[in-house]
């Protein structure tokens, strides 16, 4: 792919719309510093990547905030980068990136909206194709990784990179995704660990347990021959927990009787709350209410179920004596008769509701049935977390004893606890109590059927000052099980100790913990092997780098390097890419080492002893080196201010690696800000024929961008004079003079169009026919119309010969005097 | 084009494949095969996280 041209509209230092027209081969871009040489290559860079390398390297986001839109683009205005590319096939596709109100691009191919750019590679697999000076600084003169992150980069492997990256970061930093059930066991294990520490006649399990998974059959061999020792002869193995508690029990309750414990409520509890909470609200707020108030609409009907037996007794009487009135016997007519059954008929009809009105009933007062069990679950399951903890109100007094003054603050904890926890549920049973009341009333209401719709409101607004109640009580167990928790383990150590049951209870701890002793160390030992997954895959990826860097990577920088090396510059050079080992030869992790010599002995480093022009023009080398490699998707590198610190034979030197890299195909985007050296490429490159851009200045509306012929008619003219002088000239160099002639005669009639017709049009790519039409409409006299479109049937229109082409000095001769004709015409018009 | 570019988003990167090869650990070739979806990172993490969970219930 290479780059037709390219608009910009509002991006970083382009406020007005802006285009640029891109030769094939070489475009050259002269700017004064600041006038917005720099926001093209980053409009490129932007609209291809989604981010400036600016923005990407930078360690402050926030300083480069806002930084894309250009801040005189009015608010109307939306920024954008448009770029025509065109394919191997020779179509053109438009890329074009909006930039969005949050600072995202927006991504549309010729038009349709697309997520990322359709392109044959993934654009973070090939090499950028940007060569910018502050991206060289990052390469070389940074610290280590970073450059190992800046070769990854250039190298097409920053998934590599970014991959080994996040496995290191997760096998040196497991922690947080340890979860919290297993920090709980490990922390428990640990105290555990430090109380056996502190048990001098368990010394034989403590030195097994250092050992972790290894030492854990020797361990429990040790916990059971401690335990043996400690119960009554006749113990049975399996009764050996029991009967250690028993003897612990038994010590301390000597002391103090009741357990501090507060648990928190389980994932399970939680969840079973607020599948409660969900029911009720969701009963009370649609199948309760809808259902009990159908049965206040229902009972009205009741009435017409009386009337309606009174009827079915009066027909069936009717229908004996059809004549008279079945009630008081006098006669009654046709009419009335008819009335009679039409009542009957349409109170049968509403007889229907009756069978609604008892299934609603029923339906009714098995929802509050089943309201009310859940009810006395829910407060059930919050109640029992803090009975045995409230249990211990009476004995504040003692536990004072036992934990003030040593343990003041766990005390504090027990008897904030308690004080909080007696508010909550002294509420929370409260406003239970006016539920089940509420619920009694509701059910007495339904099966005496007298409902209320007053009754419905009261029992919703209890049932929701109840749940709200509830979850401030859970809320506080909550909040106080982690302090009551450590208070506890405290209390339980410090009742050992008055009881002398330390090693017992460190015993029973052992037993009863032995599934997580085992898993901590599993655990562990998972952990741990993390290690040696960092060290395959620091291993893998320096081999990868290696490859990449010392097999290709140093010979094509070399070749580089070695086009830009003057004679005069002294045997300092770069000497080859590797990666840094460790004593035992091993690749050390994310180290690439750029080697050195001095006159054929080894530096330490190229980066320490290369003056700063060698290390401008190394880091140049590796950008061109990697482009050039692999299958990029991209023809075109962008090529930013590669000259600074280079004095003038380094600057020539580097044109020839321009030339070259068109030659190989490339297509070249130069920007200097060096007005001198830009000419000089020009007129180095002249053959090549490309474009030239000066940025003759810059105000709030953005840059301004003028053409420039890529050469001086005069220059060519004089150029032709030389060759057709020199009797000697080869033919390559008459046929190179008469294509020259051709240019001049474009550029000419250019000219001369401008100043007659006082319209600018590009000299590029213009034919006979154009040059004919162009100058009849000048009014070039006929003549020498005919001969300058002769000059153009020797050359095709890329002023390439054609294959009957022989160069002819005579012929060339004729070129040459008629442009020089048509040259007068501009001073003499 | 675009289909070219769906299926390199679609397969495992090679070298993810080729270092998935060279371990001999379960445990990392889990973590390691867990490193894909549009959040990677997150991904391995919950994996480790699930590694360690059934390490510490399953029965010995």
């Amino acid at each position: 792919m290479k780059i037709k041209n390219i608009t910009i509209q509002g991006f970083r230092g382009f406020n007005e719309q802006r285009n640029i027209e891109f030769h094939n081969s070489l475009t050259l871009i002269y700017a004064p510093n600041s006038y917005g040489k720099t926001s093209i290559s980053e409009a490129l860079e932007w609209l291809i990547y989604g981010k400036t390398s600016k923005v990407e390297k930078t360690d402050s986001k926030e300083e480069y905030k806002g930084s894309y839109r250009n801040l005189h683009l009015p608010d109307s205005l939306k920024p954008f980068v448009k770029v025509i590319f065109i394919d191997d096939s020779g179509n053109e596709i438009e890329f074009r990136g909006d930039l969005s109100n949050d600072e995202e691009i927006k991504r549309s191919v010729n038009g349709q909206e697309v997520d990322s750019w359709p392109l044959t590679q993934e654009i973070s697999k090939v090499p950028r194709p940007f060569i910018l000076q502050h991206a060289l600084k990052y390469l070389l003169l940074v610290r280590p990784d970073e450059r190992f992150q800046g070769f990854a980069h250039l190298l097409g492997l920053e998934k590599l990179d970014y991959f080994q990256r996040n496995v290191v970061s997760l096998c040196t930093k497991p922690d947080t995704c340890i979860p919290a059930e297993i920090n709980q066991v490990f922390k428990n294990i640990s105290a555990l660990e430090a109380r056996l520490e502190s048990q001098t006649s368990l010394i034989k399990i403590e030195k097994a347990i250092k050992k972790g998974i290894a030492g854990f059959g020797e361990a429990y061999e040790a916990v059971l021959s401690e335990c043996w020792k400690r119960v009554p002869p006749e113990t049975k193995q399996d009764s050996i927990l029991a009967q250690l508690l028993k003897i612990r029990e038994d010590a301390v309750a000597k002391i103090f009787r009741g357990h501090i414990a507060l648990p928190d409520y389980s994932g399970k509890e939680k969840y079973s709350n607020a599948e409660d909470e969900r029911y009720f609200f969701a009963t009370i707020a649609d199948p309760f209410v809808k259902g009990y108030m159908e049965l206040l609409a229902l009972a009205t009907v009741q009435h017409i179920l009386d009337r309606a037996e009174f009827f079915d007794l009066g027909i069936k009487l009717l229908d004996m004596i059809p004549d008279k009135c079945p009630f008081c016997g006098r006669p009654i007519d046709e009419s009335l008769t008819k009335h009679v059954h039409d009542v009957h008929k349409a109170l049968a009809v509403q007889k229907g509701h009756n069978e609604i009105l008892q299934k609603q009933r029923t339906e009714t007062s098995d929802l509050i049935a089943e309201l009310k069990s859940r009810i006395l679950a829910y407060q059930s399951r919050h109640k029992n977390k803090a009975t045995q903890f409230l249990a211990l109100e009476p004995t504040l007094g003692k536990l004072k004893a036992i934990l003030v003054p040593k343990h003041q603050t766990h005390f504090k904890a027990i008897e904030t606890s308690l004080k909080e926890l007696i508010i909550v549920m002294n509420n929370m049973e409260s406003s239970y109590g006016k539920v089940i009341e509420m619920i009694a009333k509701v059910e007495t209401s339904v099966s005496e059927s007298k409902e209320d719709s007053a009754l419905v409101k009261v029992f919703g607004e209890a049932l929701t000052r109840y749940v709200s109640d509830a979850r401030s009580y859970a809320q506080v167990i909550s909040e106080k099980a982690p302090a009551i928790s450590d208070a506890a383990q405290v209390f339980k150590h410090e009742l050992d100790f008055l009881a002398g049951t330390e090693d017992i209870s460190v015993l029973i701890d052992l037993l009863d913990q032995k599934h997580n002793v085992k898993k901590k160390f599993e655990i562990e030992r998972i952990l741990e092997s993390l290690k040696d997954l960092r060290k395959t895959i620091d291993q893998y990826v320096a081999n990868k780098v290696l490859e990449a860097i010392s097999n290709e990577l140093t010979s094509d920088v070399m070749e580089w390097y070695s086009q830009i090396k003057t004679t005069g510059d002294p045997d300092v050079h770069f000497a080859g890419f590797d990666m840094e080992r460790t004593k035992k030869g091993e690749l050390k992790a994310r180290r690439v080492q750029i080697k050195a010599k001095s006159y054929g002995k080894e530096l330490v480093s190229a980066v320490s002893s290369l003056s700063e022009s060698k290390l401008n023009a190394l880091g140049l080398c590796v950008s061109i080196a990697s482009n050039l490699k692999g299958d990029s998707p991209f023809d075109f590198l962008i090529i930013d201010d590669p000259i600074q610190s280079w004095d003038a034979e380094h600057e020539i030197q580097f044109i020839e690696v321009i030339r070259r890299l068109v030659e190989r195909g490339k297509q070249i985007i130069l920007m200097s800000h060096n007005q001198k050296w830009i000419d000089m490429v020009r007129s180095h490159c002249r053959t090549i024929n490309g474009r030239v851009y000066e940025i003759a200045g810059y105000t709030e509306i953005g840059p301004h961008i003028a053409e420039l012929p890529w050469d001086k008619w005069k220059e060519r003219l004089k150029q032709v004079d030389a060759i057709i002088k020199d009797q000697t000239a080869s033919s390559i160099k008459l046929q190179q003079a008469e294509e020259e002639i051709r240019f001049v005669n474009e550029e000419l009639t250019s000219e001369i169009y401008f100043k007659i017709k006082g319209v600018k049009i590009s000299p590029k790519n213009l034919n006979a026919a154009r040059v004919r039409k162009m100058l009849v409409e000048c009014g070039v006299e006929n003549s020498l119309v005919d001969r300058i479109t002769q000059t153009f049937e020797t050359t095709d229109i890329a002023h390439h010969a054609s294959e009957e082409y022989a160069a002819h000095r005579q012929r060339i001769q004729r070129y040459h005097a008629w442009a020089h004709e048509l040259a007068n015409l501009l001073d003499n018009p | 084009m675009n289909n070219k570019l769906d299926q390199q988003h679609f397969s495992r990167e090679k070298y993810i494949e080729e270092f998935l090869a060279a371990l001999s650990d379960p445990i990392h070739k889990r973590l390691i095969q867990a490193y894909q979806g549009s959040d990677p990172v997150k991904s391995m993490e919950s994996e480790l996280g699930k590694i360690l969970l059934e390490a510490l219930h399953c029965e010995d």
